[in-house]
């Protein structure tokens, strides 16, 4: 066992490891210049700005402007003070006419109104009303 | 991947580098100091410990290339941490054992990047400089690491500390957080696992 002991010892000794001459001023340098990387303490920070820089959007129209402009909503305007009714009355009933009229509205431009012979007369088509039906009122 | 100089190459790291060198400060002035600030002497610190802890790292993670970041990032990570300590004559242990930390998590990820096709060891080992009084020839060097490489990791890292960091049994406990007599039955467990590694055929 004290030889494997001592062959350890020596293979440590004889192993060459590049950086030993320059390790400590590594280290020196590393600590002396942090990385960039933002710290846990600064992500609260940073958190904070993004949050103020989003409400000075909100609140103020001149940067809202310039935002929505720059990503192409300048055209889109949101303003406040419309009132949305905060109860709608549905009605429970809806009356429906039990019968139905056939007047045709005036504002149809379908020509001047004619009779149903006259209509025959003129189309050559035959009369598509039931036989039973009762007579049109003139 | 093994680059086995002849014998007759030269020593890149005397054997005396692996003992704490001598200074005026103690651990415990050097750490009292860079607590408050003093950068150089977190440094004499680094430099007390870098041959350590480099062979420590190469021992656990197998590559010599990795090494030095291995132990430039505990080291770094080492002086974030030093309020922690709680004992800073201890300091040679912790820091040590924030290399092996480091080391291990470096095979980890290697492992998950699947690139457990990298040979263990694949690092250059010179050749003794009496080659009489030597008692590996550059052969054996080679089986030992590749046997020590095919160690379980745990076995790898007590073997590390106390024959590649030089860690005694009692400043490998502190690194290890374990129990001397842990220690000193791991040492001996892993030991024997390394001796049947070695006999093997």
């Amino acid at each position: 066992m004290i030889d494997l002991e001592r062959s350890l010892e020596e293979l440590a000794g004889r192993i060459e490891i590049p950086g030993e001459q320059w390790l400590a001023d590594d280290v020196l340098r590393h600590i002396d210049a942090p990385p960039v990387r933002p710290s846990r303490s600064r992500v609260p920070l940073l958190a904070g700005l993004v949050a103020a820089a989003i409400v000075v959007l909100i609140v103020l129209p001149g940067p809202r402007r310039a935002v929505a402009r720059w990503l192409g909503f300048d055209s889109v305007r949101i303003e406040p003070g419309v009132t949305v009714p905060t109860t709608v009355t549905v009605p429970t009933t809806v009356t429906v006419p039990t019968t139905a009229t056939s007047t045709i509205e005036p504002q149809i431009d379908l020509g001047p109104a004619v009779s149903l012979r006259e209509a025959e007369a003129r189309t050559g088509m035959p009369d598509p009303t039931p036989a039973d039906a009762p007579e049109e009122e003139e | 991947m093994w680059n086995l100089p002849d014998a007759g190459g030269v020593w890149t790291v005397e054997p005396s580098t692996m003992t704490t060198e001598s200074t005026e400060s103690s651990d415990t002035d050097l750490v009292a100091r860079a607590r408050a600030g003093d950068l150089s002497a977190f440094g004499a610190l680094v430099r007390r410990y870098q041959s350590s802890a480099l062979r420590l790292a190469a021992a656990i993670s197998g590559s010599v290339d990795d090494a030095a970041d291995i132990a430039q990032e505990a080291f770094v990570k080492a002086h974030r941490s030093l309020p922690k300590l709680s004992d800073p004559a201890t300091v040679k242990g912790w820091m040590l054992r924030i290399v092996a930390n480091e080391a291990k998590n470096n095979v980890r990820a290697r492992n998950r990047r699947r690139r457990r096709d990298e040979t263990y060891g694949s690092w250059v080992v010179a050749a003794p400089v009496d080659p009489e009084a030597a008692a590996l020839t550059v052969d054996d060097a080679r089986r030992l690491s590749a046997a020590l490489g095919s160690l379980k990791l745990d076995d790898r890292q007590i073997l590390a500390y106390r024959y590649f960091a030089g860690l005694s049994e009692i400043e490998t406990a502190t690194a290890a957080g374990v129990p001397l007599g842990t220690v000193k039955s791991r040492t001996a467990r892993a030991l024997v696992k390394l001796r049947a590694e070695l006999e093997q055929p």
